[in-house]
């Protein structure tokens, strides 16, 4: 497809959207639920925050014991001399270190719903977030641990503040390539939520009366990942390193 | 162009494991795996570095996919 039209279909497709979200911001702003639905809305997801909570721990805590399973067996095939279940071992872990990391950010995520007046479910999404915390850390260390066995020259304790700049320092070329690689499309992933973001809240603020925090903590968020990447841009032309 | 090698055999010539071979060239064993795999195209550091080590000129052990080597 010529360049262009696809250009232009990109920004119809965007206004498009744009439309239909700020559409339904003017209507729901105009008809909005009435308080009982609101309660009951509020009451549902307070009662269903924490068992979401315990099913992300139960859910994500077993599938990670299943890939770290997966990655000794290969381990152990990597010790008996089969040098190449070495990468499918390391994968595996850290598919077990990143599932215990959705655990987290779940928990995390879904605790704001919980906190309804009256009841116990802010108490307990907040003893199950306690509960999480030590469980995922305790987790990577020991998932760590295992890759330093794999790779002995790595470096760096999960309990320490420093642990990803050590990590990286440990790492030599072509890891260090492979980091850069994903941390780019990390940025720019991050890059376009945050501009939909920003669009979508600044739509919101236009019919939803509030202030402008919201707005404020994403241009941040943005200016953020700007200055980072270009201050590591820069690093890298001088043939320092980005951190 | 995707680069072919044969790392892995001057390596089996040679009679030690990635792990040896990363110390020997100053990389980590994960490095040597990537480039055997054709994962990783190393650095004309390592390059040399891995030439000088297994004995032989660079062109022995890398060339471009579908091209002859130098054997």
């Amino acid at each position: 497809m010529n360049k262009t039209v696809k250009f232009v279909l990109y920004i119809l497709g965007g206004a498009l959207v744009g439309g239909v979200l700020g559409f339904g911001v003017v209507w729901l702003g105009m008809n909005g639920l009435d308080t009982k639905s609101l309660a009951a809305l509020e009451g549902g997801m307070a009662l269903a925050a924490p068992a979401l909570q315990a099913l992300a721990i139960l859910a994500c805590s077993l599938a990670a014991a299943r890939y770290m399973k997966h990655a000794r067996r290969l381990a152990a095939a990597l010790e008996a001399g089969d040098e190449d279940q070495a990468e499918p071992a390391l994968e595996a872990a850290d598919t077990a270190i990143n599932v215990l990391e959705l655990q987290q950010m779940l928990v995390m995520f879904l605790m704001p719903f919980a906190m309804a007046p009256g009841g116990y479910s802010p108490l307990v999404s907040g003893l199950l977030v306690v509960v999480s915390v030590p469980m995922v850390i305790l987790g990577q260390g020991r998932i760590v641990n295992f890759i330093r066995r794999i790779n002995p020259e790595k470096r760096g304790d999960i309990r320490d503040l420093k642990f990803n700049k050590e990590w990286y320092e440990s790492c030599d070329e072509a890891e260090r390539q492979k980091i850069g690689r994903a941390s780019y499309r990390a940025v720019l992933a991050t890059q376009t939520v945050l501009l939909v973001l920003l669009v979508v809240v600044v739509l919101v603020r236009m019919v939803v009366p509030g202030d402008n925090l919201a707005a404020w903590c994403l241009l941040a968020a943005i200016l953020t990942l700007k200055i980072s990447l270009w201050r590591g841009s820069r690093a890298e032309k001088k043939g320092g390193n980005a951190r | 162009m995707p680069l072919a090698n044969h790392v892995k055999e001057h390596r089996a010539r040679l009679g030690i494991n990635q792990q040896e071979l990363g110390q020997r060239i100053g990389a980590s064993r994960q490095t040597v795996s990537l480039i055997e795999r054709g994962d990783y195209n190393p650095s004309i550091t390592l390059t040399l570095r891995m030439a000088r080590e297994f004995g032989v000129p660079v062109e022995e052990i890398f060339s471009l996919e579908g091209e002859e080597t130098h054997e």
